[in-house]
């Protein structure tokens, strides 16, 4: 052992921090080696009295714990807490998305959002399909509970002649176009269609105007 | 529950709630995290301060403890550590004002004369904190190098190297008293 390697391990030396093939290496260097041994007495000197110019003192107070929560429990609350809300944000977001069914779409540079069962050219056709059927059977129900029933059911309203029992089915007619009606604001992407319907309600309207016509002129000609 | 329980022992049974036996740890290492704050920082009431805060910290986050023989190394880390972000740290006159004033109390009861005891403690309030940190924590608390590494962050060669560095200026700011 060379006399830098003998001072680079003094302070495990002195601290008795050697390997005992270290520990004999040194003790051999230092027999024959005054500077290094000199440099082991001034090290331990230099300690004894660092030690000695700052002995301890008590503190002042203790430093014990009183009733804390239990370790890392306020952080696994918080995180509890956390991702519950953060959850409950997703899980919500979601059902409202399930519930309300956005529909994006993009015509002649305007951007509309729609709330409602129509997405996309599938759920947009799907939604005519079922519109036009829904109202067509609604039309066809109509049509035949006015020609089913006879002048006799009809009430008679005051100022004017006898109207045949259909007027309920017409009533019933006229909500259908009122409905159809508010699918054609709620879904501009069916309007043409709407449109359509609408004219095909207006067609089947006359069926039953007509006949409550004709049943006017019967009941007036009557004696 | 020992009072010959281990560290580690103390440490599981804290983790298993039982807030005794972290006391039990505070009564072991206070004393010692007590009297390197008063050395690093100067100041007895800072030193309290960031005592009670390395203890309860500890406490907090005593899951993230991986090696739980090693509680001491880790609490004096998180006691640098605070010291470190502390902004109340004391400037070096101000830390050897406060050591002047304790030395009158100190200097009665022990063989140095007061002004030895006090050149010292100027000296070693003047070295920077980071050679500082080093001879506290080597000479006055025993820690091995590789423990300061984990304590300081630091290599051991780093370590080494400002150890040797700090024992050459006080041995030269002794001889230039003399």
């Amino acid at each position: 052992m060379n006399c830098p390697d003998f001072k680079n391990l003094i302070a495990e030396r002195v601290a008795e921090e050697l390997t005992a093939e270290q520990k004999a290496e040194m003790d051999a260097h230092e027999k024959s080696c005054s500077s290094c041994r000199h440099a082991v007495e001034e090290w331990q000197k230099m300690q004894s009295l660092l030690l000695a110019s700052w002995p301890a003192e008590e503190p002042c107070r203790p430093f014990f714990l009183l009733n804390p929560t239990r370790p890392g429990s306020w952080l696994e609350t918080a995180r509890t807490w956390f991702g519950t809300a953060s959850m409950a944000t997703v899980v919500g977001c979601l059902l409202l998305l399930a519930i309300l069914r956005p529909s994006v779409s993009y015509d002649h540079s305007q951007l509309s959002i729609n709330f409602g069962p129509a997405r996309g050219e599938a759920g947009v056709m799907s939604a005519q399909a079922v519109t036009q059927t829904q109202v067509q059977a609604w039309v066809r129900q109509a049509l035949e509970q006015a020609t089913a029933v006879g002048p006799a059911e009809t009430p008679p309203t005051s100022g004017t002649s006898s109207i045949p029992s259909n007027t309920v089915q017409a009533r019933q007619v006229t909500q259908l176009g009122v409905q159809v009606q508010m699918l054609k604001e709620n879904q501009s992407a069916l309007w043409r269609q709407v449109e359509q319907h609408g004219l095909y309600l207006q067609s089947a309207w006359r069926g039953p105007s007509d006949q409550i016509q004709l049943q006017r002129q019967r009941s007036s000609d009557r004696p | 529950m020992r009072t010959a329980d281990t560290d580690k022992e103390l440490v599981e049974q804290a983790l298993e709630g039982r807030v005794e036996a972290f006391n039990l740890l505070v009564w072991r290492w206070q004393r010692q995290l007590y009297n390197f704050l008063v050395r690093l920082t100067g100041n007895r009431s800072l030193a309290e301060d960031i005592c009670q805060e390395a203890f309860l910290r500890s406490y907090l986050s005593l899951k993230e403890l991986r090696e739980r023989e090693r509680f001491a190394s880790w609490l004096f880390r998180i006691a640098v550590n605070l010291y470190r972000s502390d902004r109340r740290r004391p400037s070096p006159l101000a830390a050897a004002a406060e050591l002047n004033d304790a030395g009158d109390s100190a200097g009665e009861a022990h063989p140095m004369s007061r002004e030895m005891l006090l050149t010292i403690r100027t000296l070693i309030s003047r070295l920077k904190p980071e050679l500082r940190e080093v001879v506290l924590l080597r000479f006055f608390h025993g820690f091995h190098f590789e423990e300061m590494a984990g304590i300081l962050d630091c290599p051991v060669g780093t370590l080494k190297s400002r150890l040797y560095k700090a024992v050459d200026e006080l041995r030269a700011g002794l001889e230039s008293q003399k």
